[in-house]
Formats: C-alpha cells, structure tokens, sequence
C-alpha cells in the first residue's frame, strides 16, 4: 500500500476517532448540563409560584375538582404547572395539559410516565399554603433537543472529514517531497551512473537510506571496475596466442616443407595454450561469481587429492627433467574445501613450481599436520622472485619477470581466489635454505569465520 | 627490409620472424624490455615493431625514450589493447603506426613497407633505376618489361641498395639485413649474391667499393 496513503489513512482515521471520542464526551457532559439546567428550571418555577403565594400575590380558587372540559389534552410545548391540594385535588393548572397525580410522586425531581408519555416532574411541598407545587417538562423534548445538539456537533465531523482529507493528503504529499526528489534522482541514473548520491540537504530519516545506496553504489562501481579490468586483461591475454596462431596459420599456408610443419604445429601448440588459458579463465569466474552457500557441505580428503594431484603432474615433471618428490607423513584429516577446488588449486601451485623449476631441479611436495590444520609446502629450485614483485604476482594475469610465457598469468590468481573463498592460507616466499620459492596452503579443518 | 621486433611471446614473436622472412623482411627479435632498451640506441633499422605489454619495462616508456633522445626510426605498436584510448596514447608518444593483435602478415608487411618508403622520402612503393624496376613488396625485379627471377636474398640485397641509391651500403650493414644478428655467415656470401645480381641485371649497375662495401652506379643519362 503506497506510503502515502497509508499517512493519509492513518492520520485521517486517528484525527476522526479522536474526534468522535471528543465528541462523545462532550456530549455527555452537556446532555447532563442540561439536565440540570432544565431542572433547575422547573424547580426555580415551582419555587416562583410558592413565593407568590406566600406574598398572597396569587389567590387559589377553591379546591372543587376542575372540569374536565377546561383540561386540555394535547400536549404543551412549554413546562406545566399545576397545583395540587395536600389530599390530592388539582386546584388548578397554569398551562393545561394532562393531570399528573401529585398524590403518587414524591417531592423534588423524579421521572413520571403518564399516558404513554414521559415527565421530568418538580414537585414542592407548602405546607403552609396547604399546596402542592408540580413542574414538568416533557423528556422527548428534551430529547429532541438533546438529540438536535447531537446533530449540531456530528455534521461538522461530516462535512469536515473530506476537507481533512484533502489538507491532510497536501500536507503529506509536501512532507514527503524530499522522498520524491530522491526517488526522481535515482531513478534518472543510467546504468553506469555510480557516484554517491550528495548528503546534503537530505532529510534526517533519509540520510540512512541514502547511506546504504551509497554503499551500494561504490560496491557496484568496484565490482565493475574489477570486471572491467578483468575484461581488458582477458582480451589481452586472448589476443596474444590468437595473433600467434593467424601468424603460424599464415606461414603455413605460404611456406612448404619443414617451414610449413613447423608452423602448422607452432599454430596447434597455439590452440592448446588458449584452451587452457579458457578454463583458467572460466573458472576464475565461477569462483568469483558463486553465492557463498553453494557447496558449503563439501570436504576433500587432503591427502587423497595431494597425492593425486602430484601423480598427475609426474609426466610433466620428468619432461623437464625435474624430479618430484613427495615428504612429510599422510595428511590424515579432512578440510572445509570441495576436493575440486583444492585439487584446482595444488595443481596450479605445483604447476607453477614445475615450470620454474630449472633443469634438473627438484621440486618437493611436503605435508605437515598442525594443531587444527594441515599445511601443505611445494618448494621448488628455480630462480625464485625479487621481494616486491612477491606480492603483486597473484594479481590476474601477473607475469613474473622470470617466466616464460608460456604460463596462463591466472594460475596463482586461481590459488588467491580458492584461498580467500574458504578460509585457507596461501603464503609466496622465497626459501631460506636455498634458491627458489616455497608455495604453502593452510586447510583449517574447520571452516574459518 | 630490417627491421627491430620487441615482442615476449614466443609464439607470436616467431610467427612475425618467419613469416615476415617470407616475404623478405629481416627480423631481430628481442623479448623483454631489459633487451630492448640495450639495442634501441644503436640500431640501424628500417622500423620497429613494438609490444606493448612487455616484461620488466612499458613498451610506452622505452617508445618515449626513444623519441626523447632524438630516434626517428619509426615505430609500429602491435598489441593487444587496443581500445581508442590505447591507440591515442601510443601515437602521441612517438608511435607512427598501431597494429591490434591478432593481425594480418601481409598487412603487417605491407604498413611496414608504407613506414619504410615515407622515412625515405619516397612516393612511389616501385623502386626505379634506368629500365630496372624492382617491387619490395613481391620482391620482383623487372627489365624493360620484363621479370627477372631473383631468389630472396639477392632481392633483399638490391632492394636495399637501390633504397640508398647514391650511397654506399657498408658490407656490416648488408650484413645486418640479410641475416640479421642471429645468423652467423660466411663473410663472402655478399660478394656472391652482388656476383649473381651482376649476371641477371647488368654489369655495371652494382658498384665496388672496395674495402666499404657496395653502391648502385649511377643512373645513366
């Protein structure tokens, strides 16, 4: 339901209850107002009337019974008064209407019913004069008027009530026009319009709101910079063996004999390092890309897959003419890492140490168990790396001044990105006991925060 | 044609090397950045083709390095950036010519013919003297009409003499552009090919010079 009119509603709905309570109240309080003014009116009357007998202003006609005739039956608008001998005989009636039995009620106020009809009725006792004094007014007509006044304090509420409304809707629909501005200016951003959004001048409610769009906002920007970068890196490192390639391609097809051979082949090797490259590249996408929750269930037997991890790249090891060794007792545990990931990432790191490693080296693939972890160290005796370069060359598509290029650039990135994902610990150091540099991953057993 | 090519791919930089052989360019490939700064000062070639992305050094830096110490050799950028922001940059540092990856042999053969033929002032790709017309980009010489057939090196050799018609070509320099500096060779090989170039094309075209080198005669009235 929109903001808006949920205010509306809400302040409309509150205003309304509030004044009918108020009403209600005052309605109440009033009707007994006048009751007692209306009361007090018959009793002044009735006490009027004493005065003036008492001053023998007034002079009763005898006490015979009034003929009915001079009884008048309808009903009078105004208060009646008649006055009644002590034993129950009406000596006379000021205003007509019908005889009330002043013998049956009691002094002072009370409610009578006679004839179907409804009395407040004031009756005053003087002895002395040997009368008995009787005011009345009719209840529906005080009921009438109470009922008039009713009327009176409702009917504004009713004609009120849509002015209310529309004030109300104004009022709001003003209060809420920096919500508006905001809401315009952020829906007039392109898709690429990532700058924060100004803070001055928003509102104190808004400011969180625009805090966190801010935040958003720069997120988004760094994760396109990063895609952006990546893109531009990607293209380059697609572009070089692909121009290697069309360059072989085009030897081939203009040369002959072992020109052309080897260029046919140079063009395949092409091929190959590309595919590669893809796969690297494809999968350094999908780490990236993944909610966190995906595989969180899965663990790798560590040593099972260091193990295969090192069979499978005794080939290429021994074509360099490397010798590859594996050191320390079986990892006995098991880490919060899906085997595919760590094989992923020991492969690339023992790939990259078979690639440096010079001629005839060693490369050692040593496993230690720690308290709560595993720890897995690949050393190799190639030339190793300057200090500062040490830090840069898992960033995508880093070449090392040493390499050839016959590497991908992505393979420690890859390493970087499986570490960080699930809490391992991936350290590049050149050796102390020697030339070359040792590559150590850390498995927590347990997930790490 | 000789010609300086900067490039750390090994595919790539051997691509360019042979193929560009074929068509009768002589190529020295250096592979890192380190390398190419220690040549660029004293090289004597016709263009270089530069990478931009190279190890160790900018291609940019050592391009600005270059022009700032006063180099107008020309310079071909062959790379793989090549958003219009890359271009820009690397033709306002002193680049006369931008070559995206992956590309074309012929036409990188043919932009660097174009550099080679505007650095010496020339407006026609033919290159003429008397009745011999020669062609550098299919390496074919003509003679009142008609084709003379040349193997490559010889047709490298008169390209490069009548490209410096009216100079001497130093024996070193011949040297540099038919095998370039990976090769070594047997220092009479040029006599040879000035021997045969002799026999197809006419005596007196070649001129001894003797313990220099060689020089087209001129032309005759």
């Amino acid at each position: 339901m929109s903001l808006r009119w949920r205010l509306i509603g809400g302040i409309v709905v509150v205003l309304s209850l509030l004044w009918v309570l108020a009403s209600v109240w005052f309605f109440f309080d009033v009707r007994a107002e006048l009751r007692e003014v209306l009361d007090a009116r018959l009793a002044s009357s009735a006490r009027t009337v004493q005065g003036l007998l008492h001053r023998q202003e007034l002079r009763l006609p005898n006490a015979s019974a009034i003929p009915a005739d001079t009884v008048r039956p309808e009903l009078p608008a105004e208060p009646i008064c008649q006055l009644w001998t002590l034993e129950g005989q009406l000596i006379t009636t000021a205003s007509g209407g019908p005889l009330l039995p002043a013998g049956a009620i009691p002094d002072g106020i009370s409610n009578q019913m006679v004839d179907g009809e409804r009395w407040r009725v004031f009756v005053l006792t003087d002895a002395a004069n040997g009368v008995r004094i009787l005011t009345a007014d009719r209840r529906d007509l005080r009921r009438s008027l109470i009922l008039d006044m009713a009327l009176k304090l409702a009917a504004p509420l009713a004609l009120v009530l849509p002015a209310m409304v529309l004030l109300v809707w104004v009022a709001v629909r003003r209060g809420l026009v920096p919500l508006e501005r905001l809401r315009r200016s952020v829906q007039a951003r392109s898709a690429d319009a990532l700058e924060p959004i100004p803070a001055a001048g928003v509102p104190l409610e808004l400011s969180p709101m625009v805090n966190a769009l801010n935040g958003l906002f720069g997120r988004l920007a760094s994760a396109f910079e990063r895609e952006r970068r990546f893109t531009g890196d990607a293209a380059h490192e697609l572009r070089t063996p692909l121009a290697g390639i069309k360059a072989q391609l085009q030897i081939g097809r203009a040369a002959e004999g072992e020109v052309r051979e080897r260029a046919l082949a140079q063009a395949e090797a092409g091929v190959d390092r590309m595919s590669r490259l893809v796969t690297q590249m494809l999968m350094l996408a999908r780490l990236e890309a993944q909610p966190v929750a995906a595989e969180e269930q899965e663990r790798a037997q560590v040593d099972e897959v260091l193990s295969a991890v090192v069979r499978e790249l005794h080939p290429q090891a021994e074509r360099r003419g490397l010798q590859l060794s594996r050191h320390g007792a079986p990892l006995k545990t098991t880490a919060a890492v899906p085997p595919l990931m760590l094989h992923a990432a020991l492969r690339n790191l023992l790939e990259n140490a078979i690639r440096h490693g010079a001629g005839g080296g060693r490369v050692e693939v040593r496993g230690e168990q720690l308290a709560g972890r595993s720890r897995i160290d690949i050393l190799d005796a190639g030339p190793g790396l300057p200090e500062e370069e040490l830090a840069r060359v898992s960033s995508r598509f880093y070449r090392a001044t040493t390499t050839e290029a016959s590497g991908s650039g992505l393979g420690l990135s890859i390493v970087a990105a499986i570490a960080q994902r699930y809490g391992l610990r991936f350290t590049l150091a050149n050796r102390s006991d020697g030339q070359g540099l040792v590559a150590s991953l850390e498995l927590p057993e347990q997930p790490q925060a | 044609m000789h010609v300086l090519l900067i490039e750390d791919d090994a595919l790539v930089g051997e691509g360019i090397q042979v193929g560009l052989r074929l068509q009768g360019v002589t190529v020295d490939w250096v592979r890192d950045g380190q390398q190419a700064a220690a040549a660029l000062p004293q090289s004597a070639h016709d263009v270089v083709i530069l990478d931009l992305a190279l190890p160790g050094r900018s291609g940019l830096e050592l391009l600005r390095e270059l022009r700032g110490a006063g180099r107008t050799t020309p310079v071909l950028i062959l790379t793989a950036f090549d958003a219009i922001e890359d271009r820009v940059a690397g033709l306002d540092a002193g680049a006369d010519d931008y070559l995206p990856k992956p590309f074309d042999l012929q036409e990188l053969g043919a932009r660097l013919r174009a550099l080679s033929r505007r650095r010496q002032g020339r407006a026609s790709s033919l290159l003429h003297h008397g009745s011999l017309q020669f062609d550098p980009a299919s390496l074919e010489a003509r003679i009142d009409g008609k084709t003379v057939s040349l193997p490559r090196r010889e047709a490298v050799l008169l390209q490069l003499l009548l490209e410096n018609r009216g100079q001497v070509v130093s024996l070193e320099r011949i040297h540099d552009q038919l095998y370039g500096w990976d090769e070594g060779v047997e220092s009479n090989a040029p006599a040879v090919h000035v021997h045969n170039l002799r026999r197809k094309l006419g005596k007196e075209l070649i001129e001894t010079v003797r313990g220099v080198g060689y020089r087209i005669a001129r032309e005759p009235v």
